[in-house]
């Protein structure tokens, strides 16, 4: 299954960059997310495993049947990260949403420049990206 | 060899383009010479250690045991006295487990800083949660630093063991350990020297700092990692009880009951890392054999590192906005270690930036969560820092590259900085 066409763009055009190129793309995704909600910066929306505190919001939409989904992180190149995610994945459906292939975190490039602490960060964010559309899946 | 080592004789930054390692707190690279002991010993001298009446089994009986002396000796002590371990950590926790939770009991007082590294730190919680003894937390300036006047007064007559760093892995400066063991060893009280930063920067005698138990790391020191040591002065070994049972440490085993040997040759058990001692031995001669400014070993080790951290803190003060929390506020520089926060910027994203530019240092708590909580009054991300650290194979060149990768990463970090 490809993936969704803003996750592959961002990922040709990551994984031809150098280190330093590729973390001023980051900042500059980090610097477009800006609209996560005040109320729901707390333990429940809060992705737990990586060493900045990163904050994520994913609601069904059931009339057209897509997942929408707002983060949050602290610290700026995490928060560019989760940037790429939710522009990546907001406003696609659950099936798409669950079956993409955590490969591709690799292949962009960014496999290193989040594994500071044991639970690599940028998987698990992608993992509860997941767990929202599947249980979506398990309620329609 | 004089200081700083050059790039030909570390592999890993004998590149075309040579990174900027700046975190050998955390472990140091390692010098072809040790590389080169270590595969001599796989390649030629392999065999099972305190096992064998082949000539081949007892050359490496030799060589793990003249390692056994060649590292004591770099510490001051005896080779009767050393333990070799798998590191700093596990040598505070035999001494947790085979004296701490043996003798301690509800009542006796164990004195700690919330300036440790952790594994100077949960031990004894550790001990005190499973003996029952309170531990009394020895009182910090805002800065960091030890109160030792404070500290002082907690010691007395309940005070059974007293642990304390004796170089701090996050503010870089020397605890005013003798003081405080003085007091100690006067109330009766083991002293514990947490030696992983002390022993690989400059000279450290066991006897004149009244400890009665030292343990440090050989891969902070050029050395393998997996082996570390824990010197024990003789009357605390003796009052010592087993820590692992098993081969190679037994005197009589039978199906009603077993004895074991004495002093350090009990906490030898299983097959020991040989490959390891031998190792550990060529870092020590290694750095046994530098030469910095009239000074040799590990007087020019401390001679460079301290040349190296002023001037690193020199350049790193003239960048906008930078709070330097080692060396601590107020305080001087004493060694090759700089831990510094920017208040807005997450160390998270400096890091990545300085490593997207070839400098390699280490953000988060480094292992010194109660520390960066104590530092925490006023700053946007309280729990954790940058800090980098140099060895005697870092130039001033790399002080230079670290200084100009942090001002770029200041600058692209404040430019999208909304929060
Ligand atoms: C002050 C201090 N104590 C203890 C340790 C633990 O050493 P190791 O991880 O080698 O056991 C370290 C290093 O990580 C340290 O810097």
């Amino acid at each position: 299954m490809p993936l969704p066409p803003r996750l592959q763009q961002f990922v040709d055009e990551s994984a031809m960059l150098d280190k330093l190129t590729r973390s001023m793309l980051l900042l500059d995704y980090a610097a477009k997310l800006t609209d996560y909600p005040e109320d729901k910066k707390d333990n429940i929306h809060r992705v737990r495993g990586c060493t900045s505190l990163v904050y994520l919001d994913a609601n069904f939409d059931e009339a057209k049947g897509v997942m929408r989904y707002k983060g949050f992180a602290d610290a700026q190149i995490v928060k560019g990260m989760v940037a790429i995610l939710v522009n990546g994945l907001d406003g696609e459906t659950p099936e798409t949403i669950t079956a993409v292939d955590p490969a591709f975190i690799q292949e962009a490039g960014l496999g290193e420049a989040l594994s500071v602490t044991r639970q690599g960060g940028l998987a698990n964010i992608l993992q509860r990206m997941q767990n929202a559309a599947e249980a979506a899946l398990a309620r329609s | 060899m004089m200081l700083p080592l050059p790039s030909s004789e570390i592999p890993l930054l004998n590149q075309d383009d040579r990174p900027c390692y700046l975190d050998s707190a955390a472990t140091t690279l390692k010098p072809r010479a040790v590389i080169d002991r270590i595969a001599k010993f796989y390649a030629e001298e392999n065999a099972p250690v305190h096992r064998g009446v082949y000539e081949l089994s007892q050359r490496a009986t030799d060589l793990y045991e003249q390692a056994r002396k060649t590292v004591a000796v770099f510490a001051g002590a005896d080779a009767g006295q050393l333990i070799f371990t798998k590191g700093t950590t596990e040598g505070l926790n035999i001494i947790a487990r085979a004296w701490a939770e043996e003798n301690l009991k509800v009542g006796d007082e164990i004195v700690v800083s919330p300036q440790e590294h952790h594994s100077n730190f949960t031990p004894w919680q550790e001990a005190a949660r499973r003996t029952g003894a309170t531990i009394r937390y020895a009182p910090l300036y805002p800065n960091g630093t030890l109160d030792l006047p404070g500290t002082l007064n907690l010691i007395g007559s309940k005070t059974r063991l007293v642990a304390m760093a004796h170089v701090s892995n996050v503010l870089g400066v020397e605890n005013p350990v003798g003081e405080v063991f003085t007091a100690a060893k006067a109330a009766g009280a083991l002293t514990v020297l947490d030696a992983a930063q002390s022993v690989p920067t400059r000279p450290v005698n066991m006897e004149e700092l009244q400890c009665d138990a030292l343990a440090f790391s050989a891969h902070k020191m050029l050395g393998p990692t997996g082996i570390g040591a824990l010197v024990v002065n003789p009357e605390l070994l003796d009052q010592m009880s087993t820590y692992q049972t098993g081969g190679g440490m037994i005197e009589q085993v039978s199906v009603e009951s077993s004895t074991y040997l004495s002093g350090a040759a009990q906490y030898d058990a299983g097959t020991p890392n040989a490959a390891g001692a031998v190792g550990f031995a060529a870092a020590c001669d290694h750095l046994n054999g530098v030469e910095y400014k009239n000074a040799t070993g590990m007087a020019a080790v401390a001679a460079y590192e301290l040349d190296w951290g002023k001037h690193a803190v020199e350049l790193i003060r003239s960048i906008e906005g930078v709070r330097l929390i080692g060396p601590p506020e107020g305080g001087e520089v004493e060694g090759g270690i700089v831990a510094l926060q920017i208040d807005g910027i997450h160390p998270h994203d400096l890091a990545v930036l300085l490593d997207a530019q070839g400098v390699m240092v280490r953000a988060g708590h480094h292992c010194t969560m109660p520390l960066h909580a104590h530092l925490s009054s006023g700053v946007k991300f309280p729990e954790t820092s940058l800090r980098a650290s140099a060895y005697i194979y870092n130039t001033l060149e790399d002080a230079e590259r670290l200084a100009d990768a942090l001002r770029f990463a200041h600058k692209a970090l404040n430019r999208t900085t909304v929060v």
